[in-house]
């Protein structure tokens, strides 16, 4: 009875959720660094108010005749005299508070698009597909100016145009990930059962699909990070003193030949979580070998 | 005597840091013979091809024993000359034909790629050696076939392609693994007699031939090799192996074929308890005693080594069993089949049933149309197991799917519960029509949701058909199908071919079913598995007075089981009625070909040379018997007017323009000696 008992033991990987809590996951050394890094900054994030040594908006005119890094302003501070350390911690809290809002928005409406035109064919496919089209036809950076001209900078602006430069990309690779699940045994068990379509989409064929959007997740709120700190730069980003990393390479640009760190050390604060989420991709990737 | 193509001595072979899953085989092959390697899925009979060609893939190696081919070390050789064996002196044949072949290169100048011709050997220019080799396997009109594209030719066209290819290269060991599993039965046997042709006109190449199908093996092989666990546990001649086996595992085997002829229909199939245990959960000591029907206490459980003893009827006849000489026969399985409830009442009544698609191709050309069902009729008593035979494309599943309400017929009506099925969807279908008709699909694989836990499954379904789905349900349904309690917990991925369809079967009876549509529920299991899932799909069946619908290509298997027959060729019935009628005579020409491709596992069978034919094109004028292009027996009405409906007896029909008086000849399939 030894075979049996340990085919028993043997856990099967397939879920999505199995695979999140897997310790597998950590097993690679590339999705444990990155897992770090973004617990890191969670945590600075979360408990930014007790960290910081200063308000973030708090202006220091004395240290801005020379914003160079001193003993009461550890990273310097800006142009303004405003903590650069202070703005750094504040800034991850609206990078983690407008990067997974507006990566999450995205992928719901791709998630949903992609699903929906896979799983109905025909007319809503079309429709769906050539939307899609469209949106990523249309030049990105014209995009953004339309919004801000139109509508100013705003956390929900945020969280449209990234939704409207990703959705398109996550809705085909959902397809494409459904297109291959749907004609399977058991989806068609599920129709032969007179299972709601809500039901087939959600419980039979989304846990199934997963592997390759959770890697696509992580890299694309790496990509988010990016994104959205060029929104900053254009100035669709969150409206001043916000601290917000992309606004603050901006404002440290100018100086660049004269004190790089304004610029250097938020820019340096983007790519830890670009290469973080990149790791844990990698880790999913591995992972799901 | 001639030096083996082929030495295999202690071969031992791992993948990755796990157990051997090769422990010692013994293998030698001589110039001119063929080879027979016969067992379970998961014996690593694909691994000794692999092995020979030391392409093992990343994970595999070798960790003992010695490979020779034509006296070259397989296991010193280097990448250089390795890639110099493969190709030249050795070439192998793969399961997947569609696959073996690059889709975007025409058949003609992937041929020419063979490494052989490429560096000249085959002269300038080696179209005549091609041509020359693709009449060799068969084909009428090799010109043609140089210009076609894979996807233009039918899975028996690409797999002699494939063949043809092997041969370019002149190998002096040809290595065939499953070359004809998926394919239909009559091309199945259309291979199996070319391989034998080659083998007899190559003029020494030695052939390994791997199977799990006995007949097949029969048809081909030399010798006969039986492989369990990583051994080949008898060895002998293809007579004295299946005529004569001494391992109770190879009688056990041959013992669970349905057409086995000590097995009266009716009664039960045979089967082999348990599974193929894995390679480390392997201890020292016979690894088919767990499983063995002869297996004696105190001998057999003992963690002795064994070795290959002669057979009792000598003659190079080897097993590798502890009681030798004195092992029983299979036992018949105590319990009879039980009797069914049959009231003369339908389940299901089809009539004038017709669906047929119409493809399109991406850049231009004429739209084509696939006719799968064409005015089907037939009706399903209660109780009663009727099977729908037919090559592939015959359109036995789309008759399957309209009924399950994953298609909808184009017209007729499939009357059940009083309403008509024919075009309702199961979305729209009432929650009784839902359970009074479920499906067990083919592939054991896919058949499941991965993510899904068994228990999760059955609770999901045992609501569907409207029970409270407990956890108390769930264990009874889990206990009907004979799995282990703890299978609840546990997800498909964890479970075997065969437990997996037993869990679909388990889903199929969780509601009252009236009708159970089996589309070809075993052909993706071993033999030894098949018939233990069979006469459980029967065992439920008769606990639940249901129907079912089996869909099959295995004409042994359905003779076994069924009472009532369809044959299907490209959706149109060409013979109905009892299963006595339909095996007996007289019989529809397609029935006839059907029967003489099935080929006993005895190597003294002589199988009838069916008609080989290229051009399997359906026929243009709508009405003309659809079998024509094929028939061995077409007469010159054929061509003009459609057959008409013989009615040689009450509930038998024919659909043919000859008297059902011409119709009692057979195919001769004589027995030798």
């Amino acid at each position: 009875m030894t075979a049996g008992a340990n085919r028993t033991a043997k856990p099967a990987r397939t879920g999505l959720l199995a695979r999140l809590r897997g310790s597998r996951l950590l097993r690679s050394r590339s999705a444990t660094v990155g897992l770090a890094i973004l617990i890191f900054w969670l945590v600075v994030a979360i408990g930014a108010p007790w960290i910081a040594p200063y308000d973030p908006t708090a202006i220091d005119f004395a240290a801005s005749a020379d914003p160079s890094p001193s003993a009461a302003h550890w990273l310097g501070t800006d142009v303004l005299g405003r903590d650069l350390l202070s703005r750094i911690i504040f800034g991850a809290r609206t990078t983690f508070l407008v990067i997974p809002l507006s990566v999450f928005s995205a992928f719901l409406v791709g998630a949903v698009a992609g699903m929906a035109g896979a799983w109905y064919g025909g007319w809503t496919d079309t429709i769906l597909a050539r939307a899609g089209d469209v949106m990523l036809a249309f030049p990105a950076l014209v995009l953004y100016i339309i919004l801000i001209t139109t509508f100013g900078p705003s956390l929900w602006n945020i969280v449209i145009a990234v939704t409207l430069t990703y959705a398109p990309g996550v809705a085909r690779l959902m397809r494409g990930q459904v297109l291959a699940v749907k004609g399977l045994e058991y989806v068609l068990a599920a129709r032969a059962a007179g299972e709601s379509p809500i039901y087939i989409m959600a419980a039979e064929i989304l846990p199934n699909v997963g592997t390759p959007l959770i890697v696509d997740l992580c890299l694309r709120t790496g990509y988010a990070v990016i994104l959205v700190g060029t929104l900053g730069f254009l100035g669709l980003g969150l409206p001043p003193p916000t601290p917000d990393w992309g606004g603050m390479v901006v404002e440290g640009v100018n100086l660049m030949t004269i004190y790089p760190h304004i610029a250097l050390l938020p820019a340096a604060a983007v790519t830890s979580v670009v290469v973080a989420c990149n790791l844990l991709a990698d880790g999913f990737r591995e992972t799901a070998r | 005597m001639t030096r083996p193509v082929l030495e295999i001595e202690g071969l031992r072979v791992a993948y990755g840091d796990g157990a051997d899953v090769l422990r010692g085989v013994d293998l030698t092959i001589a110039p001119g013979e063929t080879y027979g390697l016969v067992g379970e899925s998961g014996c690593g009979k694909s691994t000794v091809a692999y092995a020979v060609q030391r392409y093992l893939g990343g994970g595999g190696r070798i960790t003992g024993g010695r490979i020779a081919v034509d006296g070259t070390d397989i296991g010193s050789a280097s990448e250089a000359e390795l890639r110099r064996l493969r190709g030249r002196r050795m070439a192998m044949v793969h399961q997947n034909p569609a696959t073996a072949l690059n889709p975007a290169m025409r058949i003609g100048r992937q041929l020419a790629e063979t490494p052989r011709l490429r560096s000249g050997e085959g002269g300038a220019d080696p179209t005549g050696a091609i041509l020359e080799v693709l009449r060799r396997v068969r084909f009428q009109h090799p010109e043609q076939i140089l210009r076609r594209w894979p996807h233009q030719l039918s899975g028996g066209q690409l797999q002699r392609v494939v063949i043809a290819m092997a041969l370019l290269a002149r190998p002096s060991l040809l290595l065939l693994d499953e070359p004809t599993t998926g394919l239909d039965a009559t091309v199945e046997g259309e291979v199996a007699s070319l391989v034998r042709e080659i083998a007899e006109q190559s003029g020494g190449m030695a052939i390994l031939y791997i199977s799990h199908n006995l007949g097949l093996i029969a048809r081909v092989a030399d010798r006969i090799g039986v492989m369990y666990a990583g051994q080949i546990v008898e060895e002998g001649t293809a007579r004295q192996v299946l005529k004569t086996p001494a391992h109770p595992y190879a009688r056990a085997l041959l013992a669970s074929l349905p057409g086995n002829p000590s097995i009266p229909p009716g009664e039960r199939l045979r089967t082999i308890p348990g599974l193929v245990p894995r390679p480390e959960d392997l201890a020292p000591g016979c690894a088919f005693a767990p499983r063995c029907y002869a297996m004696r206490r105190g001998l057999c459980d003992r963690p002795i080594p064994l070795a290959m003893t002669p057979a009792p009827d000598g003659g190079g006849h080897v097993a590798q069993c502890l009681r030798l000489g004195d092992v029983p026969q299979p036992p018949v399985e105590a319990a009879p089949v039980m009797p069914r409830a049959r009231d003369g009442g339908r389940v299901v009544d089809v009539t004038d049933l017709s669906r047929s698609f119409t493809t399109r191709p991406v850049f231009g050309g004429r739209a084509s149309q696939v006719v799968a069902a064409n005015k089907v009729s037939f009706a399903i008593g209660k109780g009663d197991i009727l099977s729908l035979v037919g090559e592939s494309g015959s359109g036995k599943s789309t008759i399957a799917r309209i009924l399950t309400g994953l298609d909808v017929a184009d017209s007729g009506t499939a009357m059940a519960l009083g309403t008509d099925i024919a075009r309702r969807p199961a979305e729209t279908r009432t929650r009784e029509l839902i359970t009074a008709i479920r499906i067990v699909f083919q592939n054991p694989d896919n058949t499941l949701n991965p993510a899904h836990r068994i228990g999760r499954i059955l609770r999901r379904a045992l609501r569907r058909g409207g029970r409270a789905g407990s956890a108390e349900e769930v264990a009874a349904l889990i206990g009907a199908v004979r799995l282990p309690p703890d299978a609840a917990d546990r997800r498909p991925g964890a479970l075997s071919g065969g437990q997996k369809q037993r869990v679909a079967i388990a889903r199929a009876f969780a509601g009252r079913a009236d009708l159970i549509i089996a589309d070809e529920p075993v052909s993706a299991l071993d033999v030894s598995v098949q018939a233990a899932v069979v006469e459980l799909l029967r065992d439920i069946q008769v606990q639940h007075g249901s129907a079912i619908l089996f869909v099959s290509h295995d004409l042994e298997l359905v003779r076994h089981i069924s009472d009532q027959v369809v044959v299907l060729y490209r959706g149109t019935v060409v013979e109905q009625g009892s299963t006595a009628q339909v095996f007996g005579l007289p019989r529809h020409p397609y029935t006839e070909m059907l029967l003489a491709a099935v080929h006993p596992p005895d190597p003294d069978h002589v199988a009838p040379d069916l008609p080989v034919c290229d051009e399997t094109a359906a026929t243009d004028m709508p009405g003309l018997c659809p079998f024509l292009p094929r028939c061995h027996r077409r007469l010159p009405a054929c061509a003009t007017t459609p057959p008409p409906r013989r009615v040689p007896a009450e509930g038998h029909a024919i659909l043919c323009h000859h008297a059902p008086a011409d119709l009692m000849q057979m195919l001769p399939t004589v027995t030798k000696g």
